[in-house]
């Protein structure tokens, strides 16, 4: 009985085997094409004209112009910053091609012209990258008193590093001869977001004066540097100083109508003066002689 | 396909391929049958709905495989001065 059973077992165990076999050899592979993937490359050639490709990074999505003597272009940066001037015709003169230069401009701030030498005649096409150009960068105001917090905003190629350069003046108080521009350059470091965007608190904490500007690095390469800015950190003082200033920057357009009032009073004044000084003069004379 | 040596036989823009690196051949090669330049020239998808041709296939399994792709343009002496483009499309297709 007991054999009987083992047979019975080893059968189930072996028809299971084929069973299980026959599964994966009777149901065929079936082969499915995925999504396929494809890219693009442009083919291009210029026959018996001049032609120039310029690419590189600005600051993301930004108005990118090329201009020089006869050239004059333009296009869009994309998210990452990258920008191609494709097929720019060169107007030559005798051996040289025009000196070109490379701008990128957000609202109505721009990055720091970057030129690129004049190319000779004997190549009929020229190909050239990466250009980087420099961050953009603004502050809200040119002056402002010590404890506020304000930020210098800046616009750049995307999760870029961002070398920020300070130059201090340093002022002193009284000198008998004219004073050497003597600062000291500090430099801090920031890095863009996403958009390329990137902030940056300037110190405020005592009076001073400094010049600032700003230079990314992007491909292992450095940038340009950027405009360079200046702005003062001013004592509580100049507060008042500056409300004067504003209220005069205000009556400015109304200066001659001003002048023209106080010389108004300024005679009306005199007329009246002479008047009294005659009736009083009048007044004795008549006393005298009678 | 032909030896795209000569304006006046094979005008324009042609390609060709070389086996560069792995185990899958290209389908066609530069030096070919003895020739210079064995070039054919690339299928019009947009304005002849010519079929895309296959430069590189493989029925196994492979990994890193590569071959060159090298374009060759010949000039007519009668061909206008100016900046002439063309796009070519690489599609890439997997079966699983």
């Amino acid at each position: 009985m007991k054999q009987i059973s083992k047979i019975t077992l080893l059968l189930s165990i072996l028809s299971l085997i084929l069973a299980s076999l026959n599964r994966f050899t009777a149901s065929p592979v079936k082969a499915d094409v995925v999504n396929p993937i494809w890219k693009s490359t442009k083919i291009s050639v210029s026959i018996g004209a001049p032609a120039l490709t310029l690419f590189g990074y600005a600051p993301a999505r930004t108005r990118v112009m090329l201009f020089g003597i006869g050239v004059s272009e333009e296009i869009y940066s994309q998210d990452n910053g990258y920008f191609e001037f494709d097929n720019v015709y060169l107007p030559s003169s005798e051996a040289y091609y025009p000196e070109l230069c490379l701008l990128a401009s957000y609202l109505t701030t721009s990055t720091q012209p970057t030129c690129l030498p004049a190319l000779p005649v004997k190549n009929l096409s020229y190909d050239i990258g990466p250009v980087i150009l420099s961050p953009i960068i603004t502050i809200d105001k040119a002056s402002f008193p010590i404890g506020t917090q304000v930020d210098l905003k800046g616009l750049t190629t995307p999760n870029t590093e961002v070398n920020i350069y300070m130059a201090e003046e340093k002022q002193s108080s009284f000198t008998l001869v004219a004073n050497a521009l003597a600062y000291y350059i500090p430099v801090y470091q920031t890095t863009s977001d996403t958009n390329g965007e990137f902030q940056f608190n300037l110190p405020s904490s005592f009076p001073s004066q400094w010049k600032i500007f700003g230079s990314s690095t992007f491909l292992d390469a450095p940038s340009a540097k950027s405009n360079t800015l200046s702005f003062k950190v001013e004592p509580p003082i100049y507060r008042l100083v500056n409300f004067i200033k504003s209220i005069i920057d205000i009556l400015r357009p109304y200066f001659i109508y001003f002048v023209i009032a106080v010389e108004i009073i300024i005679l009306a004044f005199l007329i009246i003066f002479s008047a009294n000084a005659n009736r009083k003069f009048l007044k004795k004379g008549y006393a005298r002689y009678v | 396909m032909g030896d795209w040596t000569s304006a006046a036989s094979y005008p324009g823009l042609g390609y060709t391929l070389a086996t560069s690196s792995g185990t899958t051949a290209a389908t066609f090669w530069y030096s070919q049958g003895g020739r210079t330049f064995n070039a054919k020239q690339l299928a019009d998808k947009t304005e002849g709905s010519e079929t895309p041709a296959t430069i590189m296939s493989s029925t196994a399994p492979v990994a890193g495989d590569a071959i060159y792709v090298c374009y060759r343009i010949t000039v007519p002496g009668t061909q206008p001065s100016g900046y002439y483009w063309n796009i070519a499309k690489y599609t890439a297709t997997a079966t699983f």
